[in-house]
């Protein structure tokens, strides 16, 4: 149901952003161009839901996660009593991630595989459990589901390109940053636009629920934020001529640069996306566990590799990876 | 009064040819109100009088008889068809989205067999469009139903064509196109589909009360003929005591085998009618609905897989499976459709179908499990392999069950309308010259008494 009403209310907001588009580039170029986006655009129903939602509340340090706690213990001899020792007893982790995106998590269609950045933490944090990174159930779910499925612990953790934020962080716990993203956009190339800016009453597409949409629909040059179930839709939109940007996280952006070469990623980052891993908090030995296995995969070049493999290409050469942060 | 007559008769100046023609008309009608009391007066009145009541209700029957012969041709010729063009057009755009979407089951080569049969289904919806466009000419609201089908339909195949092509590269971009070209089905070109199907089966269920409706004004006319003709013998009779006036009773007799051919005709007709509506109900009404309800069941249950949402579409799976067939078959389409069904062999094609919908419920839950389980290699597998308990041979299994009843449905349809309108064959005008025979014996008859008086 979730993906067809979702297409459903996605076909309808198009049709009345084409309806309106004219009227409101018009309107705005008689207007001070520093008006307040939310009152410069009637914002389509679809996005409403990310305008009513709270504010962030203070959070101190949203970056800060749990100290391991000395070294991995070995595969296979998980401390009894932990979370761990329960996942190890199952014989199966239980990972969310993300509906197919290209290079982070998608299935290679033809070993039916699920592939890419976010599912080498999966398989290397299965690894450090059983010994044997195969041994993963993924759900691919879209984000609102997918961090459902954490809070109700559906699944033992989420790996799905998710922005650690001080919302969130009310429902869930987050790992350190295992990738420092930053929101850009994606155009048709030869379009002239260089960046958000120059969107200004254009249609611009993001997943719906993510923080994208929020920075889209955020914006002072007031672009018109359209939101769909997945990022891969965005480029469907984008190349059907229904939004005329994608705007999303440089590693989203990177998967679909990579499926249309005639579209491509411009502007500065717009603010910085750092990705954790999320996992229920009624586990933090977990949380732990996952950081440690974070911090080695660092340090034996495991994420260098990843990164190379996945998204060099468009992003080009590997930063430095990001520095884990502790409260405690 | 002749005098007066008489008067208005001398022109003043030379009158105009019409005005003496009307006179002379008048002249013979004042003479038989003159001649009311006599007797020969009073026969050529009652002549006159049986022979327009004998051709009126000659042309009531006739006209009856056309009116049940032209609903059941409208019925046979052109609101059944237009019916059965939207149903499999309908159809053949649910299994167009079911067919195209098990093939990216298969990865990125969807097998030649699949493809043939999506590009079968276009065809034969796009056909059934033109078919339906050239019969719905005069119904606006169906015309334009119509055009719009037409105009999204290669929107929706221009989707498909991107997210093959995309599929073939690998990328998952092909199973968005998949998705939004599906929804574009699903959601707008299906339920347009419904409504034109709906629309063409409420009217033939309207046909059906106009095919076989009594002819009440037509055998009142007839009894009231039959009635004159009987007082009319009885008359002569005491004026003339003549027991048997040949032209009168040849009369009586002809009315009343009009009367007994349409009577009989009327009840063979409207029997037949009644059982080609009890065959063509079923199809209509469940039969088809439940065709499609399978098929969107169908391709709920691959886009679940390939477009990989974790089982989000399941309650769309869910409730079309309810409308196919709820309470292992008691309710849905199909329990509508074994209600519906008016003979036991329609019935049994039913339960057969009803037992393939459980069995494809159970293949369609073990693919659910497994895909919830995480083995998503291990359900694509169970979808798509050969054995009797997969997915794919159960819903086959199923299709061609439903495809079974809705074909015996529509050949005993034929077969009954076919009765009917053999029936109806010849009855308008046979009625009418009946008529007009009897028209001419009662001239004969009365004129035979009325030269008596010469």
């Amino acid at each position: 149901m979730s993906i067809r009403s979702a297409l459903a209310s996605v076909a309808v907001a198009a049709v009345l952003l084409v309806g309106t588009t004219a009227d409101q580039s018009s309107d705005r170029s008689a207007r001070n161009s520093k008006a307040p986006a939310s009152e410069a655009v009637p914002r389509p129903s679809v996005v409403s839901s990310a305008l009513s939602e709270p504010t962030a509340p203070r959070c101190d340090d949203p970056l800060g996660s749990l100290r391991p706690q000395g070294p991995l213990p070995e595969p296979g001899r998980m401390p009894p009593g932990s979370t761990m020792a329960d996942i190890a007893e199952r014989g199966r982790l239980a990972v969310a991630v993300g509906l197919d995106t290209y290079l982070i998590s998608s299935r290679d269609p033809e070993t039916r595989q699920l592939e890419g950045f976010d599912i080498d933490i999966a398989g290397d944090i299965a690894e450090a459990i059983f010994g044997d990174r195969s041994r993963v159930d993924y759900r691919q779910l879209d984000l609102p589901g997918r961090l459902t499925a954490v809070e109700s612990r559906d699944v033992d953790l989420m790996v799905g390109s998710t922005t650690i934020t001080c919302q969130r962080r009310d429902q869930v716990e987050f790992s350190t940053v295992y990738y420092q993203a930053g929101q850009r956009v994606l155009v048709n190339r030869g379009s002239g636009v260089t960046d958000l800016k120059g969107l200004a009453g254009k249609r611009v597409c993001a997943s719906r629920g993510s923080t994208s949409l929020q920075t889209v629909l955020a914006d002072p040059s007031g672009p018109v934020p359209v939101g769909v179930p997945s990022v891969t839709d965005c480029l469907v939109m984008l190349q059907l001529g229904k939004v005329d940007a994608v705007s999303s996280d440089d590693a989203l952006l990177a998967g679909l640069a990579a499926q249309d070469p005639r579209t491509e990623i411009v502007g500065p980052p717009l603010n910085e996306e750092p990705y954790g891993v999320v996992i229920n908090p009624v586990a933090p030995d977990l949380v732990r566990f996952v950081n440690a296995v974070l911090e080695r995969r660092v340090e034996d070049g495991r994420w260098q590799a990843s990164y190379q493999s996945w998204l060099a290409a468009a992003l080009g050469p590997p930063p430095s990876p990001p520095e884990p942060q502790y409260r405690d | 009064m002749q005098q007066l007559s008489q008067q208005a008769t001398e022109p003043r100046l030379a009158p105009p040819r019409h005005a003496l023609e009307r006179l002379r008309r008048r002249r013979h009608i004042d003479r038989m109100i003159t001649d009311w009391d006599t007797t020969p007066g009073r026969i050529r009145v009652t002549m006159v009088v049986l022979v327009l009541g004998v051709l009126l209700s000659g042309g009531i029957g006739a006209y009856a008889a056309d009116a049940r012969a032209e609903a059941a041709r409208d019925i046979e010729e052109r609101i059944e068809p237009l019916n059965a063009d939207v149903t499999t057009l309908y159809q053949s755009l649910a299994a167009a989205d079911a067919t195209v979407t098990s093939g990216f089951l298969s990865g990125t080569l969807e097998p030649s067999d699949v493809r043939a049969r999506y590009d079968g289904q276009i065809a034969d919806a796009t056909a059934r469009l033109a078919q339906a466009g050239a019969q719905a000419d005069a119904d606006r609201v169906t015309a334009d139903r119509i055009a719009d089908i037409a105009a999204q339909l290669p929107v929706y195949t221009g989707l498909i064509e991107r997210a093959r092509a995309n599929n073939r590269q690998g990328y998952p971009l092909g199973l968005a196109y998949l998705r939004s070209a599906s929804e574009l089905m699903q959601s707008s070109i299906l339920p347009e589909a419904l409504e034109l199907q709906r629309t063409q089966a409420d009217k033939l269920d309207d046909a059906y009360p106009r095919a076989e409706a009594v002819p009440v004004v037509a055998l009142a006319a007839c009894a009231v003929s039959l009635a004159g003709l009987v007082w009319a013998q009885l008359f002569l009779f005491r004026r003339t005591h003549r027991v048997f006036n040949i032209g009168l009773v040849a009369a009586t007799g002809t009315v009343l085998v009009g009367l007994l051919w349409w009577t009989v005709t009327g009840v063979q007709s409207a029997g037949y009618l009644q059982e080609s509506s009890g065959h063509s109900q079923p199809v209509s009404d469940a039969l088809g609905p439940a065709q499609i309800a399978a098929l969107q069941a169908r391709a709920t249950e691959s886009l679940t897989l390939v477009a990989r949402d974790g089982g989000a579409t399941e309650n769309d799976f869910d409730a079309q499976m309810l409308l196919l067939a709820r309470d292992e078959g008691a309710g849905g389409a199909l329990g509508a459709a074994r209600r519906l069904a008016t003979d036991q062999e329609g019935r049994a094609l039913v339960e057969t179908a009803i037992g393939e919908a459980v069995g494809y419920r159970e293949a369609h839950e073990e693919v659910r499990q497994l895909d919830a389980d995480g083995e998503y290699g291990k359900a694509v597998a169970a979808a798509l392999r050969a054995d009797p308990a997969s997915g794919l041979t159960t819903f086959d299994r199923l299709e061609s069950a439903l495809t079974d009843a809705v074909e015996y449905e529509r050949e005993e349809f034929q077969s009954d309308i076919n009765r009917a309108q053999g029936w109806l064959t010849g009855l308008a005008v046979g009625i009418g010259a009946l008529a007009l025979a009897a028209a001419v014996g009662v001239v004969l008859g009365v004129r035979s008494r009325l030269e008596e008086y010469r």
